[in-house]
């Protein structure tokens, strides 16, 4: 076992966060792939600049993970890189694209709920999943979205109205 | 937030999000290099704090115990000295040490006034009297009135008589204490 005295710091921080910067990554990204090119690069781009410090705000990266998924959607080289690196990677470990974790005595209810998630819109889904999973405040999130806060605390409302709705359509 | 959402929001953040692959995390690893080592060196982690606790703990009792042992040695030694003093025999003493300074002491001690008559008279046996030494300190030298000057050493003894009492089969011990002065005359010249 590894001395843990010796572990670098990065792996605590993103054993914490990276749950939720992946999920975001997931909602920003067209596929599995480039969510985890997406959060990787974000990541790699904000630790280098304030890693040292040892704590880096999530928003940070939350803000680059959406800046860099408006380039993805732009440039289309990303399909050429994704698939020479693909060649190396483990492919079973990567099919998994579950936003959730589903725990069995959980899992009726939480498919229900992660298929409604995906059913919002892309503008809905950002503003939930910045809330709810990345913690931001409406402030914060307003500042990572480049909206006014409460646009941010507005779509919000309507995105759990949303939500509401089409929990109550699905069929228990 | 609108109460009717709270229930849905709590549902919601009951979700726990999908953890990253390991090989999503061995990517970055890769991707950071030495950087991703930046913050180890910056930043203890909170686990490393607590046995620096114990051992700032640790350096006080060990500080403590430390002085102790300086106070109880100290004691020790200076009540050890006392005793080799008190102990030293006059007759049988180092007094190349005791002397150094000045005149061999008289060999045969000064009598003590109190010689335990009284005990004598009751049906006590002197048995034996050991006299110590407990102090020799030089005076420096005096002028006698139409005498020459002397350098002047005052001795104080503990005389420690041991008395038997043969109807009792029992024994006593008295100890007194006695002072004597010693003066060597000095030549002038």
């Amino acid at each position: 076992m590894p001395d843990p005295t010796f572990e670098p710091l990065w792996k605590e921080w993103f054993a914490k966060h990276g749950p939720r910067l992946l999920l975001f990554a997931r909602q920003q990204a067209r596929n599995d792939y480039d969510a985890e090119d997406l959060l990787q690069e974000a990541f790699v781009r904000i630790w280098r600049i304030y890693g040292h410090t040892g704590e880096v705000a999530p928003r940070l990266v939350f803000q680059a993970i959406r800046r860099l998924a408006i380039d993805y959607a732009r440039r289309d080289i990303r399909r050429q890189r994704r698939e020479e690196k693909s060649e190396d990677l483990n492919d079973q470990e990567r099919i998994s694209a579950d936003w959730f974790e589903m725990p069995i005595e959980k899992q009726e209810r939480n498919e229900q709920l992660s298929s409604a998630i995906q059913e919002l819109s892309s503008k809905h889904q950002e503003v939930v999943m910045l809330k709810v999973w990345g913690e931001l405040t409406f402030d914060e999130i307003g500042k990572t979205l480049g909206i006014p806060l409460h646009t941010a605390a507005s779509r919000y409302r309507h995105a759990l109205g949303n939500l509401k709705s089409i929990l109550t359509k699905q069929p228990k | 937030m609108n109460d009717s959402f709270s229930e849905l929001e709590k549902e919601l953040q009951e979700l726990s999000p999908a953890k990253p692959t390991t090989v999503l995390r061995q990517q970055i690893s890769k991707a950071l290099g030495p950087q991703g080592d930046l913050a180890l060196r910056c930043l203890p982690e909170e686990e490393k704090l607590i046995p620096f606790r114990i051992v700032r703990k640790w350096a006080i009792v060990a500080g403590f115990i430390f002085l102790l042992s300086i106070f109880g040695a100290s004691y020790y030694f200076q009540h050890q000295h006392s005793r080799n003093l008190a102990e030293t025999p006059v007759s049988n003493g180092d007094s190349s040490m005791l002397l150094r300074e000045g005149p061999t002491p008289p060999a045969e001690p000064f009598k003590a006034d109190h010689s335990g008559q009284a005990l004598v008279k009751a049906g006590w046996k002197p048995l034996n009297t050991e006299s110590v030494l407990i102090e020799l300190h030089d005076e420096g030298v005096i002028h006698p009135s139409s005498q020459p000057p002397s350098k002047q050493f005052r001795y104080r003894y503990h005389d420690t008589t041991t008395f038997t009492h043969p109807d009792a089969n029992s024994e006593m011990q008295m100890t007194v204490p006695r002072e004597g002065v010693f003066q060597v005359k000095l030549q002038p010249y």
